[in-house]
């Protein structure tokens, strides 16, 4: 078994029932107010709010976001022999708000409508079409390179040779899988793009979404300077 | 190395996600023109088939081992253009899905490991590999790599990130050593898969030798850049002052602790930034004319 990551858009709140236009809007400026203050904790209320509006487990949330923590105590670990407290924290603070709001925003929203969202607002087809399919696969193949990986270590584990081996044949029938899409999807009508599942428009509590954060973080800048 | 939000420095960012958009917007005109029926679901499963293949370990002795990353690879068999749009795309779904990267910095990474990472991985294939084949797909793995890491840190310390002479000193032989790793990974997984069926494999038309000569030094000079750029940023700074780019948008966005790099005259972030702005787009210049040469003789 593996991570189901559509496990929690696909519960109900008042953030996952909003147009994923307006979500995307909403988490680009989010993030961008993060990435362009010099204190960032000030935005720690808001992501809160965000995490306690989106009925979404807090504890998944703070898991998920911690992943960063790698990379970024990396760093903060140079900072700090360096005897920089503040420079760390302040980089602790900004990755792990700018995490926390991703994972936020990628909990509410379905993968395939953030994509269609993305698509809607200017992405380029083939990279969109191109994200669907790699997404809808991934645990397909994740599930094919696991059964070899069992298998290759039931007989004592990979050499250099036989680990070429094993990724050049997931590769051909990776290639093969592709092929045998592509004819089922021919062979049901498939006339160059998805239909859209979700019907949600740009209504007015998108547009009061969108607008009533970025007047926040205006406000947040241009009167309390944060 | 993927580089999470929160590290680089506004102009950086904004200037790499610019950069990165109108690129990948150009691969994928380029990758559909002249595209096959049934492409587009064959490039999403090999996007799938990069992540599934980091699964499977190749032993490196003393206990380790190392997986296949990738770009190179996708570039020797699906082409440079199909192959950047690919792993954009693997790019998009680690930064959402696994906390992989950043979204703001996605544009980084994608410039790094998406564009000039697959770039620099197909270009020995297509100048070399008619010829020499092996070599130049191993030269290939190795190039991404090295490309994508050392943009990677040339953005953070162009961001004021502190990096010690240790640190850059220990993350080179790291780099190298993985370098080395993904081009015996990709030269072993593309010749197993040349052997099963050659119909897999990306066929480069003959490259003349004027065009291969323009890469090559095209390349050099790149790598050549961003070296000398993350050793000398003190260069960089005469070049940002000569060039009359001062820091006056600084109210509006500020650098992590802008308050400490403003204190400090002699460490202006901003011109330091945006004269790194200007190296990376000229080496994008640089690129971009070498896929328009490219594309061009393949098309004509």
């Amino acid at each position: 078994m593996h991570l189901d990551p559509d496990a929690w858009s696909r519960g109900d709140s008042w953030l996952h029932r909003r147009d994923g236009r307006a979500k995307l809007l909403a988490l680009i400026a989010l993030l961008a107010g993060i990435g362009t203050t010099s204190a960032p904790s000030a935005y720690a209320a808001i992501v809160g709010v965000l995490a306690l509006v989106s009925r979404l487990p807090l504890r998944g949330i703070a898991m998920r976001a911690a992943l960063v923590l790698p990379f970024t105590m990396t760093f903060a670990a140079v900072s700090i022999l360096g005897g920089d407290w503040a420079r760390a924290q302040a980089v602790i603070a900004r990755s792990l708000l700018s995490a926390t709001v991703v994972v936020v925003a990628i909990g509410v929203t379905p993968f395939a409508s953030l994509l269609r969202a993305a698509e809607r607002m200017g992405a380029p087809r083939l990279l969109v079409q191109v994200t669907q399919f790699l997404y809808r696969y991934l645990f397909v193949l994740f599930d094919e390179a696991a059964r070899m990986r069992w298998a290759a270590q039931s007989r004592g584990g990979f050499r250099w040779d036989a680990a070429g081996g094993a990724v050049a044949v997931l590769f051909a029938s990776s290639y093969q899988r592709a092929e045998g899409i592509h004819r089922a999807m021919l062979s049901r009508g498939f006339q160059g793009s998805f239909p859209a599942i979700d019907a949600t428009r740009f209504g007015a509590p998108e547009i009061a979404m969108t607008a009533g954060v970025v007047a926040l973080l205006v406000a947040m800048r241009l009167i309390w300077g944060v | 190395m993927h580089i999470p939000d929160g590290f680089l420095s506004t102009p950086v960012w904004a200037a790499l996600n610019a950069t990165s958009a109108v690129s990948v917007g150009m691969a994928a005109r380029r990758a559909e023109r002249g595209m096959a029926e049934g492409t587009v679901p064959l490039l999403g499963v090999m996007g799938a088939f990069v992540f599934a293949a980091q699964m499977i370990n190749f032993p490196v002795g003393l206990g380790t081992s190392g997986h296949l990353l990738g770009g190179a690879l996708l570039g020797c068999t699906l082409g440079p253009w199909a192959a950047a749009v690919v792993m954009t795309a693997i790019l998009v779904v680690q930064s959402l899905v696994f906390q992989d990267g950043g979204l703001l910095a996605l544009g980084a990474n994608v410039f790094n490991m998406a564009i000039l990472g697959v770039l620099s991985g197909y270009l020995p294939f297509h100048l070399w590999g008619h010829r020499w084949r092996r070599p130049a797909v191993f030269a290939g793995g190795v190039l991404s790599v090295l490309t994508a890491s050392f943009l990677a840190l040339l953005e953070l310390r162009l961001s004021g990130v502190p990096m010690p002479t240790a640190v850059v000193g220990v993350s080179a032989g790291l780099f190298a050593i993985s370098a080395v790793l993904e081009g015996a990974i990709t030269v072993t997984v593309f010749s197993a898969v040349e052997r099963m069926n050659a119909r897999w494999v990306h066929t480069p038309q003959n490259a003349g030798r004027g065009l291969g000569l323009i890469a090559a030094a095209a390349a050099l000079m790149a790598t050549a850049g961003a070296i000398l750029a993350s050793s000398f940023p003190d260069g960089l700074e005469k070049l940002a002052e000569n060039l009359g780019i001062d820091g006056r948008a600084r109210t509006l966005f500020e650098t992590p602790l802008s308050d400490y790099e403003l204190q400090s005259f002699d460490n202006p972030w901003m011109r330091k930034a945006a004269a790194g702005v200007l190296g990376l787009a000229f080496i994008y210049a640089l690129c971009a004319a070498l896929g328009g040469m490219i594309s061009r003789r393949r098309s004509g």
